[in-house]
């Protein structure tokens, strides 16, 4: 208190009420009703107390853009360090050279792994990155159409529109075909000199690895072509970067980021180099300070909402920075055998579960290629049935999709971790619910 | 105090091999994809845990963090971030939760979700709120979406939002995002809204105005009731930029001021670290007769459940993937509870006190612009000094003080906006003045070569700009 009264007195106020007195009594308040604070120890137990009311441990076969994969402990940590965990962005890049490194990092391991030119750094998930892209896409060519699966999420897809919304740009679904992959005939028809963006999804909607999606950049015309893709998959998968992206978005939980009940995520935007100006979110450079030494700051700024303001290329301020390292972490600990590896493993158990849910009189939907989530013909509510026996699955389309037709269709996930075993598990709870 | 910062010569990350150490016991047939599948090649680098542990470790001493000094980073709000959120937030409980598990193996998470939103009602003095958006421009653009959205609903065409020339950067960018036009209106000479500007510009196109109270010169708008009238009475909406809302937590609030919409950054008034940048979180709260617009699910509790509550005709859909940063908003759930109502209060007063005093410490030696009494923070300008606010930036770095925000608000030349937060004590804050002061007395030639102490010297921005190297 003493402190205080030694503040105050230096500015010559009386009382602290004196800091206050240009807050005109009409509009003060006289207590935020939230009642008394805790002290640590409580709040802590009380977060315990709320945390066990929730059912963690169980067997998980939930997927569908959230997933549930190994992330090495090292991950964990090289994130919980405070230079990173709480340090802000680095406009003085002087004293944020280790931040600014690693974001530079996490561009080139993202823009190889994707196989495009360059990456940016960061969006806030993959559906906002999706919607950003559309709205990039528009800036390249000036156009009003995009296309989209049949399969693609309503939730995706809502988010899509609200990110398109303020350019009065028109979003028009294309079919998939009985096989479930893109229907090339179809898209093709729709496409004209007015489409500003294709847009594809690999897996898609059905979580098949569609092969269809490599021949749109022949049908495409003059449209940007967006590519959406598991990250992971691109282990072992053709990147967008093969088949001619000019845009690949991509959700990054699955690179060292837990499932958090879906947040925080990593939005990843990667682009052909021609459309660096116009791309959003921030962008680390390469240069040299005034002793010739290498080091790193943000560039082009000159884009961004507080140099450009209403002409900015998005509102993005603070983003998903720390969740970039743990992507480039997660990277650089796998390398190229590890992901390779767990691209492979989740392919092989997609099998394994085909297999033995097929066994068990579930069929798989399509014969095509699966990656995590895997689409089974199954008419009944399991969801609830198979929590009160520890396992987490059964996820409805249509809970997903709401206006489909494939109303029969149940999802479960694998990853790297469903091995046969727990599997076998999943085939037996299935056989008696 | 000498500040030192590391400096190693560290290699990219592609550039350190010693081969990967992970491993998965299970075996897989490296041929198992067909070959129409497969991709090329990939050249991710091998390198082993321990090397890139230490690697990042090598990065780790050449960042600078609010664990190691102050950062008075105005508008920024960069407080300490107390350790047992990150505690909280790390419980395997809260981490190890899917966002399609059936609601009843979720309720803690939900009841943390309710009892935030509960929080923040009562904060604001709103009634409904979403916990979605992810940052804070992210609430933003949510709010400029259920406006556009509202004003569909009623069929009326407002095709503007009116921004004072002091807001952040990011309300003009949300506002075009959302598609409308932004009018921009001058500061008076007391730094707050220029109310006959304000008339002028309102018209049936005015779809809202947004503002932050306090500005981001620290100034608190004392004709708030007033601006409330003039837009009410337009037919358009007044919303509230929580960039500065800690400045206000128990004195006022933006509902008892007459908003209708509001954005919170949690990362900022919550005290949840921030990053490098982020994850941030924007949670938005709005009016009773805005609760039909906002995004979808909210979360809902009938007095036995917690359930994610998607019956609202109206809403604009959805803004992000799920249902926003959980473990950011776990932490901010945290921060409320152990603050309670005299905490945060308390943590306001304070903010404003050290804004004040340090303000009155370099008043005489900087100019301090505009309406004298400062919230949270104060912008000064160093032009009556013929030094350069960024030259004077990179000296403090020398002395293990951050930069305050340099070149805004724009309104100011030379400005260098400077929030100390709640969590510097007297004896930082009179370690700060002394260094600010002090910058004046050393040779402009040694300002100009200025950083020192740090991992690298100044850099060149030009050339990052010019030369493009953006990956390896």
């Amino acid at each position: 208190m003493d402190e205080l009264l030694s503040m105050l007195n230096f500015m010559g106020m009386k009382e602290l009420e004196d800091l206050f007195s240009d807050v005109p009594g009409s509009v003060r308040k006289k207590s935020i009703g939230i009642g008394s604070g805790l002290d640590e120890h409580q709040v802590v137990e009380r977060a315990l107390e709320l945390g066990r009311r929730n059912s963690t441990g169980m067997l998980n076969f939930l997927g569908n853009g959230i997933y549930d994969r190994i992330i090495p402990e090292a991950v964990n940590y090289i994130l919980s360090k405070p230079e990173f965990l709480d340090s802000y962005t680095p406009y003085q890049p002087e004293i944020s050279q280790g931040m600014l490194q690693s974001l530079f990092e996490y561009q080139s391991l993202i823009s190889d792994l994707m196989a495009m030119d360059v990456t940016n750094a960061s969006m806030y998930d993959g559906y906002s990155a999706l919607g950003e892209a559309a709205r990039m896409a528009y800036r390249i060519n000036g156009k009003k159409k995009i296309l989209i699966p049949d399969s693609t999420y309503d939730s995706k897809l809502s988010v899509l529109k609200n990110y398109v919304w303020g350019l009065n740009m028109e979003i028009i679904r294309y079919k998939m075909g009985n096989d479930g992959m893109i229907d090339l005939d179809d898209l093709s028809s729709k496409i004209d000199d007015e489409t500003s963006a294709v847009i594809v999804e690999n897996p898609n909607g059905y979580g098949i690895l569609d092969k269809n999606v490599f021949a749109v950049k022949d049908i495409k015309k003059d449209a940007a072509l967006i590519a959406y893709v598991d990250p992971i998959s691109l282990g072992a998968v053709k990147p967008p970067g093969e088949y001619g992206a000019d845009i690949a978005v991509a959700e990054g939980q699955q690179l060292g980021i837990p499932m958090n009940f879906g947040g925080p995520l990593l939005g990843i935007m990667s682009f052909k180099m021609d459309h660096i100006r116009r791309s959003p979110g921030r962008i680390i450079g390469e240069s040299v300070d005034s002793n010739g030494r290498r080091a790193y700051v943000m560039t082009l700024q000159t884009r961004e909402q507080h140099i450009r303001r209403a002409k900015a290329t998005s509102n993005i301020c603070s983003n998903q920075a720390l969740l970039t390292l743990a992507a480039s972490a997660y990277l650089s600990i796998l390398g190229s055998s590890g992901l390779k590896k767990v691209a492979l493993l989740t392919i092989k158990h997609s099998r394994m579960l085909k297999e033995k849910l097929s066994a068990a009189g579930i069929k798989p939907y399509f014969n095509t290629e699966s990656f995590s989530d895997v689409m089974f013909r199954l008419n009944r509510e399991v969801m609830e049935g198979l929590a009160s026996r520890g396992i987490l699955g059964g996820l409805k389309l249509t809970s997903l999709i709401k206006d489909t037709s494939l109303r029969d269709a149940t999802f479960f996930t694998v990853t790297e971790k469903t091995d046969a075993e727990k599997i076998e598990k999943l085939a037996k709870a299935l056989e008696v619910i | 105090m000498e500040f030192r910062q590391a400096y190693y010569d560290e290699p990219l990350i592609k550039d350190i091999r010693s081969d990967s150490t992970f491993s998965i016991s299970e075996d897989v047939d490296e041929n198992l994809l067909s070959q129409d599948l497969k991709r090329k090649d990939l050249n991710l680098p091998e390198v082993s845990e321990v090397d890139v542990v230490r690697h990042y470790t090598r990065l780790s001493q050449m960042n600078y963090t609010v664990d190691v000094g102050i950062y008075p980073l105005g508008s920024c709000t960069m407080k300490y971030n107390p350790k047992y959120a990150d505690r909280i937030a790390s419980y395997e409980e809260f981490r190890n939760v899917h966002p399609f598990q059936p609601e009843s193996t979720v309720q803690g998470t939900l009841q943390v979700m309710y009892e935030l939103q509960e929080f923040l009602k009562k904060i604001s003095d709103m009634d409904a709120v979403t916990l979605q958006p992810m940052a804070g421009a992210d609430g933003e653009f949510t709010g400029i979406l259920i406006i556009k959205k509202y004003f569909e609903d009623r069929h009326e065409d407002r095709t503007e939002i009116i921004i004072p020339d002091s807001a952040h950067g990011t309300n003009p960018a949300s506002a075009t995002m959302g598609g409308f036009d932004v009018v921009e209106i001058p500061s008076n000479s007391d730094g707050m809204v220029d109310l006959s500007a304000l008339k002028a510009a309102v018209s049936k196109k005015t779809a809202a105005f947004m503002i932050t109270n306090p500005n981001t010169l620290g100034i608190f708008e004392q004709h708030i009731v007033e601006i409330a009238k003039i837009i009410h009475d337009a037919g358009a909406l007044l919303y509230y930029d929580g960039a500065n809302l800690n400045a206000i937590f128990g004195i006022t609030s933006p509902g008892i001021m007459g908003f209708d919409i509001v954005h919170f950054n949690l990362h900022k008034s919550f005290a949840t670290p921030h990053g490098g940048g982020g994850p941030g979180a924007g949670p938005v709260a709005v009016k009773a007769f805005l609760s039909d617009f906002l995004p979808v699910p909210v979360v809902g509790y009938d007095g036995r459940r917690y359930f994610l509550d998607y019956g609202r005709k109206k809403s604009i859909g959805k803004v992000s993937s799920f249902y926003g940063s959980f473990s950011v908003l776990l932490r901010a759930w945290s921060y409320v509870l152990k603050n309670g109502d005299e905490g945060l209060k308390n943590a306001t007063i304070r903010a404003v006190l050290n804004s004040n005093y340090l303000k009155k410490k370099v008043e005489e030696y900087y100019e301090v612009p505009y309406y004298p009494l400062k919230k949270h923070e104060f912008v000064l300008s160093t032009e009556n000094t013929g030094r350069r606010a960024l030259d004077i930036g990179k000296y403090l770095l020398d002395y293990g003080i951050h930069s305050p925000t340099v070149y805004f608000p724009l309104i100011v030349k030379e400005a260098m906006m400077i929030e100390p937060t709640e969590t510097v004590s007297k004896a930082d804050l009179d370690k700060y003045a002394d260094v600010l002061i002090s910058a004046l007395k050393v040779p402009e030639e040694d300002l100009k070569s200025r950083p020192r102490n740090t991992a690298v010297s100044r850099i060149d921005e030009v050339k990052a700009a010019r030369d493009l190297k953006v990956r390896w």
